[in-house]
C-alpha cells in the first residue's frame, strides 16, 4: 500500500478510525419507543451496537445500528459471529436547542471514564466489548420526520507515547506451519458460538508452532506456556499501514491493568468468512505506564466523536441528518393519489 | 398502479394464510422449496459463505411457520463499486456478450467479466460522480452527499467532515474529537448493501430485498437502488416494497414470480445429464442467478457450484 513506505519504524502509533452505519430501522424503533415509551423523558437510555472483523476486501466493515439495538442483546440474536454485541448510551434530546446545548466533550470524557473504570475493575476480562463502548447523542424532530444525530467511539488518550515498532501482514511474521495452525485455531473460534463475539483475545503459539486462542481471563493461566504471545483483536480496518481504531482502548487495557509495556498485537481481519491471513497484520507496539491514573479521581481524556477534524469545539460540531419520510403514512398515502 | 399493487398484496396474503406452507419436495419437478428445504439450504449458505447470518426480524412480523431465529437471512454491508448502468454501457460498448453460454445455462455474466475494471474502481465511487443533484421526483437529502457544491447546504446542517479523511493525518495534540490517522490514500467510497432473502410462501421460492446506503453510510433512497440493478430488470422484476420481516424502510426486491421456472429451467441441464442436483444447494444457484439481476452487488456465494451429488 501507498504510504507504508514513507513512515519507516519506530513511528507514532496511527489507527484507522470507525465509521457507524445507522440503520433506518434503529431510528425508526426510536420514535415508536418515544411515542409509546419515552415521551418527554430524555434521560439516556442503553442501547446495543454490532461490530465485526474487517469481512471484505477491499472495506473495512462498519460499527452497525439496527431495530433491535434499543433491546438488550440477550433478546436479540445471541452468538452469531457477524454481529458481535457492543454495548452503547443513546442521549435523546426533546428539542433542537436541548440537542446543540449537549456538552459533547464531558459526554465523551463520562464514556471513557466508565471505560477505565472497567478496565481497572477486571471487568473487560469478563466481557471485552465493553472496551467498545459507544454513545449516541440524537434530536428525533417527529413532527417533520427527522433525526439529527452524532455517534461518539470514545477512545481514551494515552498520555505516553504508544510507538509502534513493526506492522507486517500476518503471513510474513509467521512460519507456514504457525500459520497454518493459527487459521484453524481462529476458524474454530470464529465458528463457536461462546467465543465468536468476543472481539479481544489472546494466541498463544508454542515451539512445535501449533496455535491456540484464548479469553483475556485465561491470561495469568497461559503466562509462560507460549513462545509467542499475540494480543488479538477483531479489526474493523482494511489499511495495511495501521491498525484499527479499537487497538487504542485494547492499549489502554493492556497498560493499566495487566501493567505491560510492550506487546506483539494481532489485527484480525477475514475475507469472506475466513481468517485473511495476508491482511491480518501483526505488529510490535511500546506504551510506557501513562502516568495519574492510578488516581480514582483520574478523568482521562478522550477522542471519538465521528467525523469531526481536529480544533473544532463541540458546539460547533455538525450532526449528521436523516429523513424519515417514508415512515410517515401521510406522505405515502399522497404518493398514491 | 399502486391500487393494484395493494390489491395483490392483499389476494396474495389472504392465499398465504389460508393455504399450508409446502412441506412435500417439487424441487426437481417446479423448481420450488418446500419450507424444511429452504431452512436445510439456508443452513448450508450461513455454513459455507458465513458472511450470511440467520435472523430473527421484528417479532409483529414472526411467520409462524418457521423457526423464530431463522426467519430471513442477510448478509450486511456487501460493496457496490460500481453502477450497474455504467457496467451495461460498456458490454455494449465493447460489443461484448452478456450471455455466458458455454454451459447452455443461458446466465448473464455477472461479476468481474469486463475489461477495464480497476481503473474504474477508483473513479466511480466517489460522489461528484454521482448524478444525485437530480431534483425531479427524487428528493436528495443535501447532508447526504456531503461532498456536493448545493447552495442549499448552507442552510442544512451538513457534515462536511465526515466522509472525508483526506487532511486528518493529525499526529500533532491529542484532540478530544479525532484520533491519529494517517492520510487517507486508498480508502474506498463506495455504496453499500444489505442484502437479504426471505422465504415467499405464495411463490414458494425465496425472495431477495436490498437496502443501499451510499458512500456517506446513509441509506440510499430506493430510486437510486435502480441505478446497481441490471436494466433489464429495473422497474420490471424489481420493485420498492416493506420488508416482510423488517417494520421500517422501503426495499427493493428481486420479484419472485419467475424464480421458480428459472430455477426449474437451470436444473434441467445437469438433469439431463443424469446428475440429481441436491436441494441444499438451492440458495447457491439461486444467487448465482440472483447476480444476474443485480451484478455490480458483490455478495458471497460459492462461485463453482456443483449441482450434482458428487461434490
Amino acid at each position: 500500500m501507498a504510504g507504508a513506505g514513507a513512515m519507516g519504524f519506530p513511528r507514532e502509533l496511527m489507527v484507522q478510525r470507525i465509521q457507524s452505519l445507522v440503520e433506518e430501522g434503529f431510528w425508526d424503533a426510536l420514535r415508536r419507543h418515544k411515542l409509546d415509551v419515552l415521551g418527554t423523558d430524555d434521560s439516556p437510555i442503553p442501547i446495543t451496537g454490532y461490530y465485526t472483523p474487517r469481512q471484505r476486501r477491499p472495506m473495512a466493515s462498519f460499527f452497525n445500528l439496527r431495530s433491535g439495538s434499543l433491546v438488550p442483546p440477550s433478546h436479540s440474536s445471541v452468538g452469531d459471529r457477524n454481529n458481535c454485541p457492543v454495548p452503547g448510551t443513546l442521549i435523546n434530546t426533546n428539542n433542537m436547542r436541548g440537542f446543540e446545548n449537549l456538552d459533547r466533550e464531558q459526554l465523551l470524557k463520562a464514556e471513557a471514564k466508565k471505560i477505565l473504570h472497567d478496565i481497572v475493575s477486571g471487568k473487560v476480562e469478563e466481557d471485552p466489548s465493553v472496551l467498545l463502548r459507544f454513545l449516541v447523542t440524537s434530536f428525533a424532530d417527529l413532527k417533520n420526520w427527522k433525526v439529527y444525530y452524532n455517534v461518539a467511539f470514545p477512545s481514551l488518550v494515552f498520555n505516553s507515547r504508544i510507538t509502534l515498532l513493526s506492522l507486517q501482514p500476518a503471513s510474513k511474521v509467521l512460519t507456514k506451519e504457525e500459520a497454518a495452525s493459527m487459521y484453524t485455531s481462529l476458524q474454530k473460534w470464529r465458528t463457536s458460538s461462546e467465543t465468536t463475539v468476543i472481539p479481544f483475545f489472546l494466541v498463544s503459539i508454542s515451539s512445535d508452532s501449533s496455535a491456540s486462542i484464548r479469553q483475556l481471563k485465561e491470561w495469568k493461566a497461559c503466562q509462560g506456556n507460549y513462545q509467542k504471545l499475540l494480543f488479538g483483536f477483531y479489526d474493523h480496518g482494511c489499511r495495511s499501514d495501521c491498525p484499527g481504531w479499537v487497538l487504542r482502548n485494547y492499549v489502554a487495557f493492556l497498560s493499566i491493568r495487566w501493567k505491560i509495556e510492550k506487546a506483539q498485537i494481532f489485527c484480525y481481519r477475514e475475507y469472506k468468512g475466513n481468517p485473511d491471513l495476508e491482511q491480518s497484520l501483526i505488529g510490535e507496539a511500546s506504551f510506557p505506564s501513562p502516568y495519574g491514573w492510578d488516581n480514582p479521581e483520574f478523568l482521562p481524556d478522550a477522542i471519538g466523536w465521528e467525523g469531526v477534524k481536529p480544533g473544532k469545539g463541540t458546539k460547533e460540531m455538525k450532526p449528521k441528518e436523516i429523513d424519515l419520510q417514508s415512515m410517515n403514512p401521510a406522505s405515502q398515502d399522497e404518493e398514491k393519489q | 398502479m399502486q391500487v393494484k399493487q395493494k390489491v395483490y398484496e392483499f389476494y396474495k396474503g389472504t392465499v398465504e394464510r389460508v393455504t399450508a406452507p409446502r412441506t412435500v419436495s417439487a424441487f426437481l419437478e417446479k423448481g420450488v422449496l418446500s419450507v424444511p428445504e429452504f431452512i436445510l439450504a439456508g443452513d448450508n449458505l450461513v455454513a459455507k459463505c458465513p458472511t450470511w447470518s440467520w435472523e430473527a426480524g421484528d417479532p409483529s412480523k414472526r411467520k409462524p411457520y418457521l423457526p423464530a431465529n431463522k426467519q430471513f437471512l442477510v448478509t450486511r454491508n456487501v460493496p457496490c463499486l460500481r453502477r450497474a448502468i455504467s457496467v451495461e454501457e460498456e458490454y455494449d460498448a465493447a460489443g461484448a456478450e452478456v450471455v455466458l453460454d458455454e454451459d447452455g445455462e443461458g446466465w448473464l455474466a455477472t461479476h468481474g467479466v469486463q475489461a477495464s475494471k480497476t481503473e474504474e474502481e477508483e473513479d466511480i465511487p466517489s460522489m461528484d460522480t454521482l448524478d444525485i443533484g437530480r431534483s425531479d421526483g427524487i428528493k436528495s437529502i443535501p447532508s447526504y452527499f456531503s461532498g456536493g457544491k448545493d447552495e442549499e447546504e448552507e442552510d442544512i446542517p451538513d457534515m462536511d467532515t465526515y466522509e472525508d479523511t483526506g487532511d486528518n493525518l493529525a499526529a500533532a495534540e491529542p484532540s478530544y474529537f479525532i484520533a491519529e490517522e494517517p492520510e487517507d490514500d486508498n480508502i474506498l467510497h463506495t455504496r453499500t448493501y444489505d442484502v437479504s432473502i426471505t422465504y415467499d410462501k405464495y411463490y414458494q421460492t425465496p425472495r431477495v430485498w436490498l437496502t443501499g446506503y451510499d458512500e456517506s453510510r446513509m441509506p440510499l433512497m430506493p430510486e437510486l437502488v435502480f441505478e446497481d440493478i441490471s436494466q433489464d430488470h429495473a422497474r420490471k422484476t424489481v420493485t420498492i416494497e416493506d420488508h416482510p420481516h423488517l417494520l421500517a424502510g422501503k426495499h427493493a426486491s428481486v420479484h419472485p414470480c419467475k424464480h421458480a421456472a428459472v430455477m426449474k429451467k437451470i436444473i434441467d441441464v445437469p438433469m439431463s445429464g443424469g446428475v440429481e442436483p441436491e436441494v441444499d444447494k438451492y440458495l447457491f444457484i439461486f444467487l448465482k442467478f440472483i447476480a444476474t439481476v443485480i451484478p455490480t452487488i458483490e455478495y458471497d456465494y460459492t462461485m463453482d457450484v456443483d449441482l450434482g451429488s458428487t461434490s
